[in-house]
Protein backbone atom coordinates (compact mmCIF):
# COMPACT_ATOMS: atom_id res chain seq x y z
CA UNK A 1 0.00 0.00 0.00
CA UNK A 2 1.13 3.52 -0.68
CA UNK A 3 0.75 4.89 2.14
CA UNK A 4 2.29 8.17 0.84
CA UNK A 5 -0.75 9.07 -0.25
CA UNK A 6 -2.20 10.26 2.79
CA UNK A 7 0.75 12.18 3.28
CA UNK A 8 0.71 13.91 -0.14
CA UNK A 9 -3.65 14.22 0.51
CA UNK A 10 -2.54 16.93 3.62
CA UNK A 11 0.63 18.47 1.97
CA UNK A 12 0.24 18.56 -2.01
CA UNK A 13 -3.81 17.60 -2.63
CA UNK A 14 -3.73 18.21 -6.36
CA UNK A 15 -0.53 15.35 -6.50
CA UNK A 16 -2.40 12.86 -4.23
CA UNK A 17 -5.91 12.99 -6.22
CA UNK A 18 -3.57 12.65 -9.56
CA UNK A 19 -2.00 9.58 -7.43
CA UNK A 20 -5.58 8.04 -6.73
CA UNK A 21 -6.75 8.55 -10.60
CA UNK A 22 -3.39 6.82 -11.54
CA UNK A 23 -3.39 3.98 -8.63
CA UNK A 24 -7.04 3.51 -7.26
CA UNK A 25 -6.09 2.80 -3.78
CA UNK A 26 -9.14 0.63 -2.34
CA UNK A 27 -8.24 -0.48 1.01
CA UNK A 28 -6.65 2.90 1.99
CA UNK A 29 -9.21 4.96 2.05
CA UNK A 30 -11.04 2.67 3.90
CA UNK A 31 -8.24 2.93 6.35
CA UNK A 32 -8.28 6.56 6.83
CA UNK A 33 -11.58 6.68 6.88
CA UNK A 34 -12.28 3.89 10.23
CA UNK A 35 -8.86 5.69 11.94
CA UNK A 36 -10.21 9.79 11.06
CA UNK A 37 -13.25 8.24 12.68
CA UNK A 38 -12.22 6.42 15.81
CA UNK A 39 -9.62 9.25 16.29
CA UNK A 40 -12.35 11.47 16.47
CA UNK A 41 -14.61 9.34 18.97
CA UNK A 42 -11.82 8.94 21.10
CA UNK A 43 -10.80 12.69 21.00
CA UNK A 44 -14.74 13.44 22.22
CA UNK A 45 -14.70 10.68 24.46
CA UNK A 46 -11.22 12.81 25.99
CA UNK A 47 -13.33 15.67 26.25
CA UNK A 48 -16.57 14.94 27.02
CA UNK A 49 -17.01 11.86 28.91
CA UNK A 50 -15.10 12.09 31.79
CA UNK A 51 -16.28 10.49 35.04
CA UNK A 52 -18.59 8.33 32.52
CA UNK A 53 -17.92 3.92 32.99
CA UNK A 54 -19.49 3.00 29.77
CA UNK A 55 -16.78 3.96 27.85
CA UNK A 56 -16.32 0.89 25.79
CA UNK A 57 -20.07 0.97 25.53
CA UNK A 58 -20.28 4.20 23.56
CA UNK A 59 -17.43 3.65 21.63
CA UNK A 60 -18.10 0.38 19.93
CA UNK A 61 -21.58 1.33 19.61
CA UNK A 62 -21.22 4.72 17.80
CA UNK A 63 -17.70 3.99 16.28
CA UNK A 64 -19.13 0.87 14.01
CA UNK A 65 -22.35 2.61 13.52
CA UNK A 66 -20.36 5.75 12.35
CA UNK A 67 -18.09 4.28 10.24
CA UNK A 68 -20.78 2.21 8.50
CA UNK A 69 -22.96 5.53 8.41
CA UNK A 70 -20.09 7.57 6.71
CA UNK A 71 -19.63 4.72 4.16
CA UNK A 72 -22.61 4.28 2.57
CA UNK A 73 -22.95 8.40 2.59
CA UNK A 74 -19.93 8.87 0.80
CA UNK A 75 -21.12 6.06 -1.59
CA UNK A 76 -24.61 8.21 -1.98
CA UNK A 77 -22.54 11.63 -1.85
CA UNK A 78 -20.15 10.57 -4.70
CA UNK A 79 -23.03 9.03 -7.08
CA UNK A 80 -24.69 12.48 -6.37
CA UNK A 81 -21.97 14.46 -7.09
CA UNK A 82 -20.86 12.57 -9.74
CA UNK A 83 -24.46 13.23 -11.38
CA UNK A 84 -24.28 16.87 -10.93
CA UNK A 85 -20.57 17.45 -11.95
CA UNK A 86 -21.70 16.04 -15.15
CA UNK A 87 -24.63 17.82 -15.30
CA UNK A 88 -22.21 20.95 -15.58
CA UNK A 89 -19.72 19.01 -18.67
CA UNK A 90 -17.36 18.04 -16.14
CA UNK A 91 -15.77 14.13 -16.61
CA UNK A 92 -14.76 11.59 -14.71
CA UNK A 93 -15.30 8.75 -12.64
CA UNK A 94 -17.42 7.87 -9.58
CA UNK A 95 -14.63 5.18 -7.75
CA UNK A 96 -11.95 7.71 -8.40
CA UNK A 97 -14.03 10.59 -6.39
CA UNK A 98 -15.54 7.47 -3.45
CA UNK A 99 -11.65 7.01 -2.61
CA UNK A 100 -10.92 11.03 -2.81
CA UNK A 101 -13.32 11.85 -0.82
CA UNK A 102 -12.42 9.12 1.63
CA UNK A 103 -9.04 10.38 1.53
CA UNK A 104 -10.19 13.76 2.68
CA UNK A 105 -11.07 12.85 6.37
CA UNK A 106 -6.72 12.81 6.55
CA UNK A 107 -6.84 15.87 8.43
CA UNK A 108 -8.71 14.29 11.62
CA UNK A 109 -5.56 12.53 12.65
CA UNK A 110 -4.40 15.67 14.50
CA UNK A 111 -6.99 15.58 16.63
CA UNK A 112 -4.94 13.04 18.73
CA UNK A 113 -1.64 15.16 19.08
CA UNK A 114 -3.77 18.13 19.86
CA UNK A 115 -5.96 16.69 22.30
CA UNK A 116 -3.00 15.33 24.37
CA UNK A 117 -1.39 18.97 23.66
CA UNK A 118 -4.70 20.23 25.38
CA UNK A 119 -4.78 17.53 28.47
CA UNK A 120 -0.77 18.50 28.78
CA UNK A 121 -1.90 22.58 29.05
CA UNK A 122 -4.79 21.68 31.65
CA UNK A 123 -2.91 19.35 33.65
CA UNK A 124 0.44 21.71 33.81
CA UNK A 125 -2.43 24.64 34.71
CA UNK A 126 -0.57 26.63 31.71
CA UNK A 127 -4.56 27.53 31.04
CA UNK A 128 -6.83 27.10 34.40
CA UNK A 129 -9.68 28.16 32.28
CA UNK A 130 -11.44 25.27 32.03
CA UNK A 131 -13.69 27.14 29.21
CA UNK A 132 -10.68 28.00 27.27
CA UNK A 133 -9.67 24.42 26.98
CA UNK A 134 -13.20 23.43 25.20
CA UNK A 135 -13.17 26.81 23.32
CA UNK A 136 -9.56 25.90 21.57
CA UNK A 137 -10.99 22.23 21.17
CA UNK A 138 -13.78 23.27 19.26
CA UNK A 139 -12.46 25.82 17.41
CA UNK A 140 -9.33 23.14 16.42
CA UNK A 141 -12.53 21.12 14.95
CA UNK A 142 -14.27 23.80 13.51
CA UNK A 143 -10.80 24.18 11.61
CA UNK A 144 -10.47 20.97 10.51
CA UNK A 145 -14.00 20.91 9.45
CA UNK A 146 -13.31 23.63 6.63
CA UNK A 147 -9.80 21.81 6.10
CA UNK A 148 -12.06 18.24 5.20
CA UNK A 149 -14.57 20.73 3.25
CA UNK A 150 -11.85 22.48 0.96
CA UNK A 151 -10.20 18.93 0.54
CA UNK A 152 -13.56 17.55 -0.65
CA UNK A 153 -14.36 20.49 -3.39
CA UNK A 154 -11.16 20.11 -4.58
CA UNK A 155 -11.41 16.66 -4.90
CA UNK A 156 -14.44 17.25 -7.16
CA UNK A 157 -12.50 19.86 -9.08
CA UNK A 158 -9.67 17.59 -9.81
CA UNK A 159 -11.28 14.91 -10.71
CA UNK A 160 -13.97 16.37 -13.23
CA UNK A 161 -12.09 18.95 -13.93
CA UNK A 162 -14.50 21.76 -12.95
CA UNK A 163 -13.73 25.51 -12.18
CA UNK A 164 -13.66 26.25 -8.57
CA UNK A 165 -17.10 28.19 -8.31
CA UNK A 166 -18.72 24.76 -10.43
CA UNK A 167 -16.91 22.45 -7.77
CA UNK A 168 -18.50 24.55 -4.96
CA UNK A 169 -21.78 24.70 -6.46
CA UNK A 170 -21.76 20.84 -7.47
CA UNK A 171 -20.29 20.01 -3.73
CA UNK A 172 -23.28 22.05 -1.90
CA UNK A 173 -26.18 21.33 -4.68
CA UNK A 174 -27.17 18.14 -2.74
CA UNK A 175 -27.53 19.50 0.63
CA UNK A 176 -29.89 22.43 -0.56
CA UNK A 177 -32.02 19.46 -2.29
CA UNK A 178 -31.87 17.56 1.39
CA UNK A 179 -33.15 20.63 2.88
CA UNK A 180 -35.80 21.29 0.45
CA UNK A 181 -37.13 17.79 0.82
CA UNK A 182 -36.40 17.47 4.71
CA UNK A 183 -38.52 21.18 4.82
CA UNK A 184 -41.45 19.32 2.34
CA UNK A 185 -41.60 16.48 4.52
CA UNK A 186 -41.65 18.52 7.51
CA UNK A 187 -44.28 20.85 6.40
CA UNK A 188 -46.47 17.73 5.40
CA UNK A 189 -45.92 16.52 8.46
CA UNK A 190 -46.84 19.44 10.32
CA UNK A 191 -50.15 19.94 8.65
CA UNK A 192 -51.13 16.04 8.59
CA UNK A 193 -50.65 16.32 12.68
CA UNK A 194 -52.60 19.29 12.73
CA UNK A 195 -55.63 17.92 10.72
CA UNK A 196 -55.46 14.96 12.70
CA UNK A 197 -55.48 16.81 15.72
CA UNK A 198 -57.41 19.45 15.06
CA UNK B 1 13.59 7.68 1.42
CA UNK B 2 13.45 10.72 2.98
CA UNK B 3 9.78 10.96 2.78
CA UNK B 4 9.71 7.63 3.46
CA UNK B 5 10.87 7.95 6.83
CA UNK B 6 8.98 11.19 7.46
CA UNK B 7 6.52 9.27 7.40
CA UNK B 8 6.98 6.32 9.36
CA UNK B 9 8.06 8.99 11.85
CA UNK B 10 4.15 9.95 11.91
CA UNK B 11 2.88 6.82 12.07
CA UNK B 12 4.56 6.18 14.62
CA UNK B 13 3.47 9.33 16.80
CA UNK B 14 -0.30 8.80 15.65
CA UNK B 15 0.06 5.04 16.99
CA UNK B 16 2.09 6.65 20.22
CA UNK B 17 -0.63 9.24 20.57
CA UNK B 18 -3.22 6.68 20.36
CA UNK B 19 -2.09 4.73 22.95
CA UNK B 20 -1.73 7.77 25.29
CA UNK B 21 -5.41 9.17 24.78
CA UNK B 22 -6.67 5.47 25.07
CA UNK B 23 -4.94 5.92 28.59
CA UNK B 24 -5.93 9.14 29.21
CA UNK B 25 -9.38 8.19 28.75
CA UNK B 26 -10.05 5.20 30.96
CA UNK B 27 -7.63 7.35 33.55
CA UNK B 28 -10.46 9.52 33.50
CA UNK B 29 -13.05 7.08 33.40
CA UNK B 30 -11.83 5.67 36.81
CA UNK B 31 -12.09 8.83 38.49
CA UNK B 32 -15.39 7.96 40.77
CA UNK B 33 -16.12 11.64 41.25
CA UNK B 34 -15.46 13.97 38.20
CA UNK B 35 -13.75 17.33 39.10
CA UNK B 36 -16.40 19.75 39.74
CA UNK B 37 -15.20 22.59 37.04
CA UNK B 38 -15.97 19.49 34.22
CA UNK B 39 -19.69 19.12 36.20
CA UNK B 40 -21.08 21.78 33.57
CA UNK B 41 -19.95 19.99 30.34
CA UNK B 42 -20.82 16.33 31.37
CA UNK B 43 -24.16 15.30 29.76
CA UNK B 44 -25.77 14.01 33.44
CA UNK B 45 -25.28 16.48 36.38
CA UNK B 46 -24.35 15.17 39.63
CA UNK B 47 -27.10 16.14 41.68
CA UNK B 48 -30.86 16.73 39.90
CA UNK B 49 -34.33 16.55 41.25
CA UNK B 50 -36.75 14.63 39.38
CA UNK B 51 -39.96 16.34 38.60
CA UNK B 52 -42.93 13.35 38.43
CA UNK B 53 -46.58 14.48 37.56
CA UNK B 54 -49.53 12.58 38.36
CA UNK B 55 -52.15 13.76 36.79
CA UNK B 56 -55.92 12.37 36.47
CA UNK B 57 -57.76 9.91 37.69
CA UNK B 58 -55.20 6.89 38.90
CA UNK B 59 -55.75 3.44 36.89
CA UNK B 60 -58.25 4.25 34.84
CA UNK B 61 -56.79 6.10 31.89
CA UNK B 62 -58.10 3.45 29.30
CA UNK B 63 -61.92 3.45 30.63
CA UNK B 64 -64.58 5.13 30.06
CA UNK B 65 -64.95 8.86 30.76
CA UNK B 66 -61.07 9.63 31.61
CA UNK B 67 -59.68 10.75 28.73
CA UNK B 68 -56.86 11.61 30.63
CA UNK B 69 -55.17 9.85 33.22
CA UNK B 70 -52.46 8.01 35.16
CA UNK B 71 -50.28 5.21 33.16
CA UNK B 72 -49.56 3.55 36.37
CA UNK B 73 -47.40 1.03 34.53
CA UNK B 74 -45.32 3.63 33.09
CA UNK B 75 -45.48 5.76 36.46
CA UNK B 76 -43.97 2.82 38.32
CA UNK B 77 -41.44 1.91 36.08
CA UNK B 78 -40.10 5.78 36.79
CA UNK B 79 -40.01 5.40 40.00
CA UNK B 80 -38.63 2.52 39.87
CA UNK B 81 -35.49 4.21 37.63
CA UNK B 82 -35.43 7.20 39.85
CA UNK B 83 -34.48 4.56 42.40
CA UNK B 84 -31.53 3.18 40.72
CA UNK B 85 -30.29 6.83 39.63
CA UNK B 86 -27.83 7.81 42.19
CA UNK B 87 -27.98 11.14 40.55
CA UNK B 88 -31.38 11.90 41.58
CA UNK B 89 -31.49 13.44 45.33
CA UNK B 90 -35.04 14.20 45.73
CA UNK B 91 -38.12 13.60 43.56
CA UNK B 92 -41.22 16.14 43.21
CA UNK B 93 -44.55 14.56 42.64
CA UNK B 94 -46.93 17.15 41.34
CA UNK B 95 -50.31 15.67 41.96
CA UNK B 96 -53.26 16.87 40.40
CA UNK B 97 -56.04 13.82 41.22
CA UNK B 98 -59.21 13.09 42.42
CA UNK B 99 -57.61 9.35 43.34
CA UNK B 100 -58.20 6.35 41.95
CA UNK B 101 -58.53 2.22 42.28
CA UNK B 102 -57.27 1.37 45.05
CA UNK B 103 -54.90 -1.84 44.04
CA UNK B 104 -53.18 1.15 41.65
CA UNK B 105 -53.00 3.68 44.27
CA UNK B 106 -51.55 1.66 46.93
CA UNK B 107 -48.81 -0.07 44.19
CA UNK B 108 -47.73 3.48 43.45
CA UNK B 109 -47.82 4.18 47.03
CA UNK B 110 -45.54 0.95 47.78
CA UNK B 111 -42.97 2.45 45.04
CA UNK B 112 -42.90 5.92 46.35
CA UNK B 113 -42.38 4.04 50.07
CA UNK B 114 -39.33 2.45 48.36
CA UNK B 115 -37.90 5.67 47.25
CA UNK B 116 -37.71 7.33 50.55
CA UNK B 117 -36.34 3.89 51.61
CA UNK B 118 -33.74 4.47 49.09
CA UNK B 119 -33.04 7.93 50.92
CA UNK B 120 -34.31 10.03 48.27
CA UNK B 121 -36.22 13.16 49.71
CA UNK B 122 -39.94 13.16 47.97
CA UNK B 123 -41.76 16.51 48.27
CA UNK B 124 -45.38 16.52 47.05
CA UNK B 125 -47.06 19.80 45.11
CA UNK B 126 -50.23 19.54 45.25
CA UNK B 127 -52.23 20.91 42.16
CA UNK B 128 -55.67 21.84 41.62
CA UNK B 129 -57.11 18.82 43.25
CA UNK B 130 -55.58 16.41 45.52
CA UNK B 131 -58.27 14.00 47.21
CA UNK B 132 -58.79 10.50 48.37
CA UNK B 133 -56.21 8.21 46.41
CA UNK B 134 -54.52 11.29 45.16
CA UNK B 135 -53.67 12.34 48.97
CA UNK B 136 -52.83 8.87 49.78
CA UNK B 137 -50.03 9.12 47.38
CA UNK B 138 -49.23 12.94 48.83
CA UNK B 139 -49.07 11.63 52.40
CA UNK B 140 -46.47 8.77 51.97
CA UNK B 141 -44.04 12.03 50.86
CA UNK B 142 -41.65 13.52 53.56
CA UNK B 143 -43.76 17.08 53.20
CA UNK B 144 -46.51 18.25 51.37
CA UNK B 145 -46.75 21.69 49.49
CA UNK B 146 -50.42 23.04 48.54
CA UNK B 147 -51.71 25.93 47.08
CA UNK B 148 -54.17 27.28 49.68
CA UNK B 149 -57.21 26.94 47.20
CA UNK B 150 -56.04 23.49 46.35
CA UNK B 151 -58.95 21.02 47.27
CA UNK B 152 -58.25 17.71 49.61
CA UNK B 153 -59.31 15.64 51.73
CA UNK B 154 -61.69 13.30 50.70
CA UNK B 155 -60.25 10.49 53.13
CA UNK B 156 -62.51 7.36 52.47
CA UNK B 157 -63.41 4.41 49.91
CA UNK B 158 -66.69 3.94 47.56
CA UNK B 159 -67.95 1.28 45.86
CA UNK B 160 -70.30 1.80 43.48
CA UNK B 161 -72.23 -1.08 41.89
CA UNK B 162 -75.23 -0.84 39.29
CA UNK B 163 -78.47 -2.03 39.57
CA UNK B 164 -80.63 -2.52 36.88
CA UNK B 165 -83.01 -5.22 37.72
CA UNK B 166 -85.91 -2.67 37.29
CA UNK B 167 -84.72 -1.75 33.62
CA UNK B 168 -84.23 -5.50 32.53
CA UNK B 169 -87.80 -6.21 33.80
CA UNK B 170 -89.49 -3.14 32.04
CA UNK B 171 -87.65 -4.03 28.68
CA UNK B 172 -88.17 -8.21 29.07
CA UNK B 173 -84.80 -9.21 29.61
CA UNK B 174 -83.77 -11.76 31.92
CA UNK B 175 -80.40 -12.54 33.01
CA UNK B 176 -79.74 -16.09 33.93
CA UNK B 177 -76.67 -16.88 36.04
CA UNK B 178 -75.26 -19.96 36.71
CA UNK B 179 -72.86 -20.16 39.61
CA UNK B 180 -70.58 -22.11 41.52
CA UNK B 181 -70.88 -20.80 45.32
CA UNK B 182 -73.49 -18.38 46.39
CA UNK B 183 -71.92 -15.35 45.98
CA UNK B 184 -69.78 -15.51 42.90
CA UNK B 185 -72.38 -13.06 41.04
CA UNK B 186 -72.00 -10.62 44.21
CA UNK B 187 -72.66 -7.53 42.90
CA UNK B 188 -74.25 -8.14 39.40
CA UNK B 189 -76.32 -5.64 37.98
CA UNK B 190 -78.49 -8.06 37.09
CA UNK B 191 -80.19 -7.95 40.40
CA UNK B 192 -80.57 -5.97 43.83
CA UNK B 193 -77.85 -7.03 46.64
CA UNK B 194 -78.93 -9.10 49.49
CA UNK B 195 -78.26 -7.76 53.14
CA UNK B 196 -75.75 -10.45 53.61
CA UNK B 197 -73.89 -9.27 50.53
CA UNK B 198 -74.10 -5.78 51.69
CA UNK B 199 -72.23 -6.84 54.66
CA UNK B 200 -69.43 -8.59 52.75
CA UNK B 201 -69.24 -5.05 50.66
CA UNK B 202 -69.52 -2.89 53.49
CA UNK B 203 -66.80 -5.05 55.28
CA UNK B 204 -64.64 -5.33 52.43
CA UNK B 205 -64.88 -0.92 52.21
CA UNK B 206 -64.15 -0.78 55.91
CA UNK B 207 -61.02 -3.01 55.55
CA UNK B 208 -59.86 -0.56 52.72
CA UNK B 209 -60.72 2.44 55.01
CA UNK B 210 -58.69 1.29 57.55
CA UNK B 211 -55.45 0.88 55.24
CA UNK B 212 -56.20 4.14 54.35
CA UNK B 213 -56.55 5.80 57.71
CA UNK B 214 -53.33 3.60 58.91
CA UNK B 215 -51.44 5.08 56.48
CA UNK B 216 -52.14 8.77 56.86
CA UNK B 217 -51.78 8.25 60.71
CA UNK B 218 -48.15 6.36 60.36
CA UNK B 219 -46.73 8.52 56.96
CA UNK B 220 -48.56 11.76 58.49
CA UNK B 221 -47.71 11.59 62.31
CA UNK B 222 -51.05 12.07 63.55
CA UNK B 223 -53.20 10.20 65.97
CA UNK B 224 -55.43 7.82 64.56
CA UNK B 225 -58.41 9.32 66.15
CA UNK B 226 -57.47 12.97 64.94
CA UNK B 227 -57.62 11.78 61.23
CA UNK B 228 -60.44 9.38 62.13
CA UNK B 229 -62.29 13.26 62.85
CA UNK B 230 -62.05 13.85 59.36
CA UNK B 231 -61.56 10.98 57.40
CA UNK B 232 -64.96 11.08 56.61
CA UNK B 233 -65.16 11.75 53.05
CA UNK B 234 -65.30 15.64 53.23
CA UNK B 235 -63.17 17.73 51.00
CA UNK B 236 -61.11 20.38 52.46
CA UNK B 237 -59.03 23.63 50.79
CA UNK B 238 -55.17 23.29 51.87
CA UNK B 239 -55.53 26.13 53.86
CA UNK B 240 -57.58 24.43 56.04
CA UNK B 241 -55.95 21.08 55.35
CA UNK B 242 -52.86 22.83 57.35
CA UNK B 243 -55.13 23.13 60.37
CA UNK B 244 -55.72 19.93 60.00
CA UNK B 245 -52.35 18.38 59.73
CA UNK B 246 -52.99 17.08 55.89
CA UNK B 247 -50.43 19.76 54.46
CA UNK B 248 -47.15 21.16 55.96
CA UNK B 249 -47.09 24.19 53.85
CA UNK B 250 -48.53 26.60 51.59
CA UNK B 251 -46.77 27.33 48.76
CA UNK B 252 -46.45 26.47 45.07
CA UNK B 253 -44.25 23.95 42.90
CA UNK B 254 -41.10 26.05 42.46
CA UNK B 255 -41.48 26.47 46.73
CA UNK B 256 -42.31 22.76 46.42
CA UNK B 257 -38.55 22.33 44.63
CA UNK B 258 -36.91 24.40 46.72
CA UNK B 259 -37.84 22.80 50.07
CA UNK B 260 -36.89 19.33 48.48
CA UNK B 261 -33.67 20.90 47.45
CA UNK B 262 -32.70 22.11 50.62
CA UNK B 263 -34.37 19.09 52.50
CA UNK B 264 -31.64 17.01 50.07
CA UNK B 265 -28.88 19.31 51.15
CA UNK B 266 -28.73 20.90 47.47
CA UNK B 267 -26.38 23.82 47.39
CA UNK B 268 -27.38 26.38 44.81
CA UNK B 269 -29.64 26.22 41.90
CA UNK B 270 -31.07 22.77 41.52
CA UNK B 271 -31.23 20.60 38.62
CA UNK B 272 -34.54 20.13 37.91
CA UNK B 273 -35.69 16.89 35.02
CA UNK B 274 -38.67 16.49 34.46
CA UNK B 275 -39.96 13.08 33.87
CA UNK B 276 -40.79 13.15 30.28
CA UNK B 277 -38.80 12.35 27.49
CA UNK B 278 -39.31 13.56 24.32
CA UNK B 279 -40.17 10.95 22.65
CA UNK B 280 -42.38 9.79 25.32
CA UNK B 281 -44.81 12.97 25.05
CA UNK B 282 -45.20 12.16 21.05
CA UNK B 283 -46.66 8.52 22.05
CA UNK B 284 -48.72 10.63 24.57
CA UNK B 285 -49.90 12.24 22.64
CA UNK B 286 -51.21 9.56 20.48
CA UNK B 287 -52.61 7.95 22.92
CA UNK B 288 -54.17 10.25 24.04
CA UNK B 289 -55.75 10.85 20.42
CA UNK B 290 -57.09 6.73 20.31
CA UNK B 291 -58.54 6.85 23.61
CA UNK B 292 -61.12 9.62 22.15
CA UNK B 293 -63.24 6.58 20.74
CA UNK B 294 -66.64 6.05 21.79
CA UNK B 295 -67.66 3.45 24.36
CA UNK B 296 -70.51 1.08 23.66
CA UNK B 297 -73.42 0.18 25.99
CA UNK B 298 -71.82 -3.61 27.12
CA UNK B 299 -68.88 -2.13 27.79
CA UNK B 300 -70.59 1.31 29.83
CA UNK B 301 -71.90 -2.10 32.14
CA UNK B 302 -68.27 -4.10 32.36
CA UNK B 303 -67.05 -0.21 33.30
CA UNK B 304 -69.34 0.21 36.07
CA UNK B 305 -70.14 -3.09 37.29
CA UNK B 306 -67.94 -2.63 40.20
CA UNK B 307 -66.22 0.50 41.38
CA UNK B 308 -64.00 -0.15 44.22
CA UNK B 309 -61.61 3.41 44.48
CA UNK B 310 -60.56 5.85 46.60
CA UNK B 311 -61.84 8.61 44.91
CA UNK B 312 -63.34 12.28 45.16
CA UNK B 313 -66.91 11.86 43.34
Amino acid sequence: MNYEIIYDFLTQPKIAIAKIKAERPWLLPFLVVTFAFFTQSLSVLQFYIKGERNILFFLGTFLLLRIFLIVIILFLLSAFFHSFAQLLGGQGRTEELFLSLGFSFSPLFFLLPAGIFLHFLEVTQLISKIWLIFFLYNFLNFLLFFWILYLQILSIKEIYSLSVGQAIWVYFLPFFIFLAIGLILVTILIFSIVFLFR
Amino acid sequence: MEKKNLLLGLIFLYFFCLIATIYLILQQAGKTVPEPALQKWKMFPKEAIAILRIYGPIGLSHGFGFPVGVDVDRLIKRLQDLREKPEIKAVVLKINSPGGSVGSVQEIYSEIKKLRQKGKIVVASLGDVCASGGYYLACVADKIVANPGTLTGSIGVILELANLEELFKKIGVKIETIKSGKHKDIGSYARTLTPEEKEIFQNLINDAYEQFINSISEERNLKRDKVLQFADGRIFTAQQGLKLGLVDRLGTTEEAINLAAELAGMKGKPKVITEFEPWEKILDLFSRYSERKKISFPDILREQKVRFEYILE
